[in-house]
């Protein structure tokens, strides 16, 4: 039976490569490159969860990076706060729970307000400055400018009987990559549901939707919690891997996970992974000095994948018919 | 009473500038349906001719009459090369005037490097308000907005081009039919938009430190201002400038800076969903 | 089932509803003609919910809506189909069919794609509207006419007790026409159905008792023949000489 679909899908093929490659990936590379492929999984995770509301919902988020860094920092806080063994099950808990609730909450004034389409990337942008100045301004619990650093190492494991230390770049990787798979299939059972269909249908028209008897207010603040807590998540696994800091939440940051998202193919979920990957990967090429002309050709290619490309490279692989390697929905 | 006064004054002259920044965006989005959040950098551009003037040795005075024109030139580009083409894509428009933002930010950091400049201030001194002692450049501003608005609301209501604008705005198919060059009224409206953010941001050049990083903060705040007002609508965006800035202000006097603007933002989200077309809607 | 009581409503200064009063019996199809402005549209989005009278009562199976939101209206079994065709272009026939049969269901049911027996019901209006073939298509791709049947199948599958179909013929060839005004007599038969349309023969074809609106107000009420017939009728609305 496995055998049989194995021939006759291509696609299985290069998925099962391709998962082995990732499984075998750390044993072959040093710790340097295990933890920046960890990173950048993590980014695509981040990613991911753009695509959920931005690709499908057709909501536009200029402020995801809030989710993200509130993520973090209630990982790092929570850390911090419960020196107990096993804290770091709670703290990823918590890492997702807070995030989702600062949505929820802004879904409720915004959506239930009717604030939709480009005001609703307008206010969350404007509220990135709020979230960065309400962490700078309580820097007793955040550490303010210099960031969040003295909180115990994340651990995974069984307490007491077999721990792991996250701070391990392989560790870190091996959780990263179950992480990202798990929420790769997450989000594709989510938009392949009648859920996703109905999420879909409101990114074309919600008030047609409204008139089929769907309280597409509330739909929409579900998706678009969702969707924060996959952020916070993500941002709650870059904790071993990166600093906490106000940074994490800067415009840029979520000004490049619209990137991301847009250079992979919206609305194809496996595409905010592609997207992340190559574009950080390309980051990797420029070094640190060039921070400006990064950022200058983020910004161009911005313009120019809305412009001349708007499918993404999952979109164009669609279209030159290799669809036996990227895993997505014919719709 | 000199405090009630003074602080008066201040929420005026915040609201002025809010009105300011804000009115070039309020007339992008009526006018073309596009949400402009290359705005900020407009504004910043505007800010930077002041301070290059003053670098030349120049007067500041021809920065403010050089930032209208160099940035509405600027606008007219914009909206030539990317905005025209995405006219049906609102949501792509967003990212895309995101990407010009970018762009804009990093060319002015190749040119002028990362750190801040100042300008000359343009006028020294203070001036007698009901007994009072109060900076004759505030009061500079609040003229200068009062002026601009007279100015954009006689161009929209009393002249052609502003009944072409309106006509387009009413129906584009129609006035296209009648013969206008609606393709030619985009590009004019959407420069004299710019032209507007970059005069607002060459006024505003003295008050402030000039970074590039400076038009994210008149940016958001523009926008906020526009969505509390009444999208869309002139009278929206005074209305809105009014509440903002005198609400800021107000706040301010009572708490830090710093938690005023939070404070505002939030309220902004609430006042959103209590009447989600705005005050004046 | 449904019941219009002196309803008033005003935008600025134009009055739009100025105590209009309808009813219409559980099972009947009611066609609703008068010239353009009238307000025929705007009662449409009066009975949904989507704008709010100034004054006057609207009765759903006895129930005041007045107060309602857009989707709890809809909830209340109100289905409602645009003049132009108003589908989800980007997903597919069945799709949107599967968006219509189901939306009066709960969050758990949607994110278990539990459809309870919708199924049978969406087959059942593929096949009526012959869609089989198209069924995953994209929906943007299909024809005027066959988008403006597909809305009517959403409409149909969305279980409604009451039917508001504005213009369901604009935009149609006469073949179309003809076949639309049979799928309405058809699948409809029985509904309490509401039809907006200005196309005489389909008013014809229709066999329907016929509400003229003039200005906010119910001009008269007859079958076709005795509207047709009716000289203040034919002399605003059929543009026929005196």
């Amino acid at each position: 039976m496995i055998n049989n679909v194995l021939y006759k899908q291509p696609k299985f093929w290069v998925l099962g490569i391709l998962f082995l490659a990732l499984c075998a990936f750390p044993q072959v590379t040093s710790g340097y490159q295990t933890s920046l492929l960890a990173k950048f999984l993590v980014f695509g995770i981040f990613a991911l969860s753009l695509d959920l509301i931005w690709g499908y919902s057709g909501i536009v988020n200029f402020g995801h990076a809030i989710f993200f860094g509130a993520g973090a920092y209630a990982m790092g806080i929570a850390l911090k706060y419960l020196p107990f063994a096993g804290a770091t099950y709670f703290a990823v808990i918590f890492a997702i729970l807070v995030p989702m609730l600062i949505g929820i909450l802004l879904g409720y004034f915004l959506f239930y307000g009717r604030v939709g389409g480009v005001f609703f990337g307008v206010v969350t942008l404007a509220l990135t400055g709020v979230v960065q100045s309400i962490i700078i301004i309580s820097s007793d619990l955040t550490g303010g400018m210099n960031g969040l650093f003295d909180f115990a190492p994340p651990k995974l494991g069984i307490p007491g009987l077999i721990e792991f230390d996250l701070y391990s770049p392989t560790v870190a990787y091996y959780t990263v990559l179950a992480a990202a798979i798990g929420c790769y299939l997450l989000a594709r059972y989510i938009v392949n549901s009648d859920f996703g269909r109905v999420i879909q249908a409101i990114r074309e028209d919600e008030d047609r939707v409204e008139y089929l008897g769907y309280n597409v207010p509330f739909l929409k603040v579900v998706i678009f919690a969702i969707a924060c807590g996959m952020a916070g998540f993500s941002g709650a696994l870059y904790v071993p891997l990166g600093f906490i800091s106000p940074d994490l939440l800067s415009i840029e940051r979520s000004a490049v996970v619209l990137v991301w998202v847009a250079v992979g193919g919206r609305g194809t979920l496996i595409g905010a992974f592609v997207g992340t990957l190559a574009v950080s990967y390309m980051q990797t090429f420029l070094s640190d000095q060039f921070v400006v002309l990064w950022l200058l050709f983020i910004g161009v290619l911005a313009i120019l994948v809305i412009l001349i490309w708007p499918t993404g490279i999952v979109g164009f692989a669609k279209r030159y018919s290799l669809r036996s390697i990227f895993p997505f929905k014919q719709s | 009473m000199e405090a009630l006064v003074i602080q008066t004054l201040n929420g005026v002259s915040l609201a002025s500038i809010l009105i300011l920044t804000s009115l070039g965006l309020a007339v992008i989005f009526g006018m073309l349906g596009v949400v402009n959040l290359a705005h900020g950098e407009l504004f910043m551009l505007g800010a930077y001719a002041v301070a290059t003037m003053s670098k030349l040795g120049l007067s500041p005075w021809w920065g403010l009459l050089v930032a209208p024109i160099v940035v509405g030139a600027i606008g007219m580009l914009i909206e030539r090369t990317i905005i025209r083409r995405l006219y049906h894509r609102p949501i792509d428009t967003l990212l895309a005037t995101w990407g010009v933002s970018i762009v804009i930010r990093q060319v002015v950091r190749l040119i002028y490097g990362t750190g801040h400049m100042s300008s000359t201030s343009l006028m020294v001194g203070s001036t007698t308000v009901f007994g009072y002692e109060y900076p004759t450049y505030r009061l500079f501003v609040i003229l200068v907005t009062v002026l601009v608005v007279l100015l954009t609301f006689f161009l929209y209501f009393k002249t052609t081009f502003g009944l072409k604008i309106r006509l387009v705005i009413s129906n584009r198919s129609m006035a296209r039919a009648l013969g206008i060059n609606t393709s030619k009224t985009d590009m004019w409206a959407f420069g004299i938009a710019s032209a507007l953010g970059g005069l607002a941001g060459a006024i505003m050049s003295p008050l402030v430190t000039i970074d590039p990083e400076m038009g994210l903060a008149f940016l958001a705040k523009g926008f906020i201002v526009v969505i509390v007002g009444g999208i869309g609508s002139l009278y929206g965006v005074i209305a809105g400038g009014a509440v903002i800035g005198g609400g800021e202000a107000a706040i301010s006097f009572l708490l830090r800076p710093v938690v005023a603007q939070i404070i505002i933002v939030l309220l902004a989200v609430v006042i959103i969903r209590v009447r989600p077309k705005g005050i004046t809607g | 089932m449904l019941q219009i009581e002196n309803l008033h409503k005003r935008f600025g200064g134009l009055t739009v509803m100025d105590g209009l009063n309808i009813n219409v019996a559980e099972g009947e199809t009611r066609c609703i003609i008068g010239p353009n402005g009238t307000g025929k549209t705007t009662l449409f989005n009066l009975i949904t919910g989507k704008i709010k009278p100034d004054s006057g009562a609207i009765k759903i199976g006895g129930r005041n809506v007045v107060s309602r939101r857009v989707y709890e209206i809809a909830r209340l079994g109100v289905s409602r189909k645009f003049q132009s065709p108003t589908i989800f272009g980007d997903l597919t026939v069945e799709d949107n069919l599967i968006i219509a049969a189901t939306g009066r269901r709960n969050f758990t049911d949607l994110i278990l794609s539990r459809r309870h027996g919708a199924e049978s019901r969406i087959e059942e209006i593929l096949e009526k509207l012959e869609f089989g073939e198209f069924r995953n298509d994209r929906s943007g791709d299909l024809s005027h006419g066959q988008r403006q049947w597909l809305e009517i199948g959403m409409v149909l599958l969305n279980e409604p007790d009451l039917i508001l179909l504005d213009e369901p013929t604009a935009g149609m060839t006469l073949a179309e026409t003809a076949r639309t005004a049979d799928l309405i007599r058809q699948v409809l038969h029985g509904k309490t159905t509401l039809v907006i349309e200005h196309d005489i023969a389909f008013v014809r074809r229709l066999e329907a008792p016929v509400t003229v609106l003039f200005r906010g107000k119910v001009m008269c009420e007859g079958s076709f023949e005795d509207i047709a017939e009716d000289e203040q009728v034919r002399r605003i609305y059929l543009g026929e000489n005196p």
